[in-house]
């Protein structure tokens, strides 16, 4: 069965370019809006959000001096001490961003360094004054959760 | 703007190229065929626990086979017990041929419901628009291409099989609405499926309303058939009350509540999340971070984000594969950027429509078969994220509007057929459109 309906007409090509207007505006709206507020409230970077974990958890830090390797670093990098255990945290840019950082260490760091107190997740690299504990790794594995990816 | 084409009575629209119903025909199975392709292989290659409440389900199917519901407030004990009985069943079926994971048959019998859903897609819109191939074939591309519809079809999981039943209850209307034939011949399945499809999934509840609706707007606009309507509107509501009838008199014997007894805040629905929760969709992280941990307070971005990519960590990371990586998070940047120009162009189609249904109510009902479902199934999503939130925003989900994925596609290729009247633009549409399903034809591919 075929009715008038079924006919292209001007009315439904209008509706849909009205249609097509709407979604536009909308995107339009979402990106203007989206932009703005990154303006008037940045969001911290990720460097400031492993500060911001330690401080809630009352875990001191100190900005990294000496060490040219994790300075290199896109995201940058900060020393603290987890459970006494003294550790630089690296923020890689990417995940070959932190393959260069591990690489690197790697390549002036001792073997058994290598294997007990240098570590890598995803974006992130550690380096541990002594092998760390279950426990000690837990604590910067998650405070450094946002800057892994 | 290009003179409109006269349908001829091969079924030619000329604007897009003149695109005849037979190359419709086969261009939709065509793509039902790549669609059937992927959907069987990743049933056999997708945990069977890797899905969604996967466990719950699965030990729900079990226990239907063994002759039981799921124990008293335990696992998914509020999902009615239809996917599960078959699902069960298939997994006895597997473990008698001795498959690896018997279980895999339960996700195949999703498969089978995804490719029947995508030829009833192709017969709604043949239904609804005859003469419009272009159409029909753009529907069925968008439903086949649809990230949630494939990856949920994958999973051990009660929502394909409810989609399937939802649009084969939109086809029965369809029909009614278009031969005007209001008898009980149409009623009786109608009410059957909708009556089917709540014990299925209770979610699906809002398709008896979009029947009603329908039923009673064509009562109200055709006085012709208004007796007739009217009495197929009373059988269809009275199965739908009466097939599932059993299940709820048991959860609200059992439970609280029939459909979902887990507590609610005593607040007002609305009030209990901020605006920004209903209106922001957090640009540019929604696209340049779609996965979990960015927006989790935000309904859009969550609904987009795990609609076109894995914003849980349910296919291409997470538990079920791997940790993140930055191949992957590219994977999932390039998903978001390649769902805008489709969700656009559904979005347009959906405005237009009901801008259509809006002005000229009486012109044709069966435009309300393609604009109802999608605004019931997102309302739907948005009642369950605002009356049951968590903190990760895990009850925003695409696939729990999966049964409003069929109209919407509908309303995409309503759209796309609109648009690709004048060659030029049919032309670049069509070929971004097409480059667009084949880039992520990839992440489908599980």
């Amino acid at each position: 069965m075929t009715s008038s309906v079924e006919l292209p007409d001007h009315a439904e090509r209008r509706w849909v370019i009205v249609g097509v207007g709407v979604a536009l505006s909308l995107l339009v709206v979402q990106v203007v809006a989206g932009y703005t507020r990154q303006a008037v409230f940045p969001e911290p970077s990720f460097l400031q959000k492993v500060e911001r974990c330690l401080v809630e958890r009352k875990t001191p830090f100190a900005q990294v001096t000496g060490d040219p390797i994790a300075q290199s670093a896109q995201r940058g990098a900060l020393r603290t001490r987890v459970q006494g255990d003294a550790v630089t945290v690296v923020l890689g840019g990417s995940e070959k961003d932190a393959e260069r950082i591990y690489a690197d260490y790697a390549d002036v760091a001792t073997p058994a360094v290598v294997r007990t107190q240098l570590e890598r997740h995803r974006k992130v690299v550690f380096l541990w004054s002594f092998a760390p504990s279950a426990s000690q790794r837990q604590f910067a594995y998650l405070c450094t959760l946002d800057a892994q990816g | 703007m290009a003179a409109t084409p006269t349908p001829s009575a091969e079924g030619h629209t000329g604007g897009a190229g003149a695109v005849s119903a037979r190359w419709a025909v086969l261009g939709s199975a065509a793509i039902l065929v790549v669609l059937g392709v992927v959907t069987v292989r990743n049933a056999f290659t997708y945990p069977s626990l890797g899905g969604y409440d996967a466990q719950d389900y699965l030990t729900y199917a079990h226990d239907v086979v063994d002759g039981h519901l799921a124990a008293h407030g335990v696992g998914a004990y509020y999902t009615p017990p239809g996917y599960m009985a078959l699902a069960g069943v298939a997994g006895e079926l597997g473990e008698a041929l001795d498959l690896r994971d018997p279980d895999h048959l339960g996700q195949l019998l999703n498969a089978l419901a995804v490719l029947g859903t995508g030829v009833l897609v192709f017969g709604l819109a043949r239904v609804l628009w005859p003469t419009r191939p272009v159409l029909c074939i753009s529907a069925v591309g968008f439903f086949s291409f649809y990230p949630t519809v494939v990856k949920t079809a994958a999973m051990f999981h009660p929502e394909p099989l409810g989609m399937l039943i939802t649009a084969a209850a939109l086809y029965v209307l369809a029909q009614m609405v278009r031969r005007r034939g209001y008898s009980w011949r149409f009623a009786v399945p109608l009410g059957l499926l909708l009556g089917a499809g709540q014990l299925v999934r209770a979610w699906s509840i809002w398709v008896v309303v979009v029947a009603v609706v329908i039923l009673g707007v064509a009562a109200y606009s055709e006085p012709t058939v208004r007796r007739a309507a009217l009495r197929s509107l009373a059988i269809a509501v009275a199965l739908a009350v009466l097939v599932p009838s059993p299940w709820y008199v048991h959860q609200a014997t059992a439970y609280s509540n029939p459909v979902f007894d887990r507590p609610q805040s005593p607040s007002f629905l609305l009030l209990r999340r901020p605006l920004a929760f209903y209106v922001d969709a957090h640009f540019p992280d929604v696209v340049s971070h779609p996965w979990e941990g960015h927006f989790n307070d935000r309904f859009l971005p969550v609904l987009y984000a795990e609609t076109w990519g894995d914003y849980f960590g349910i296919w291409r990371w997470g538990p079920s594969r791997r940790g993140q990586t930055d191949a992957i998070d590219a994977e999932l940047v390039r998903q978001s950027e390649l769902g805008l120009l489709p969700t656009a162009l559904a979005f347009a189609g959906l405005v237009a429509l009901l801008g259509l249904v809006v002005t000229r109510p009486r012109e044709d009902i069966g435009r309300l078969v393609a604009v109802l479902p999608p605004l019931a199934a997102v309302a739907s999503v948005l009642y369950l994220a605002v009356a049951y939130q968590t903190p990760d925003g895990d009850t925003i989900k695409g696939t729990y509007m999966l049964p409003g994925v069929p109209a919407l596609a509908l309303c995409f290729g309503f759209a796309f057929d609109a648009l690709a009247r004048r060659r030029a633009v049919g032309i670049v549409l069509g070929a971004a459109l097409l480059a667009s399903a084949l880039a992520t034809l990839p992440f489908l591919w599980w």
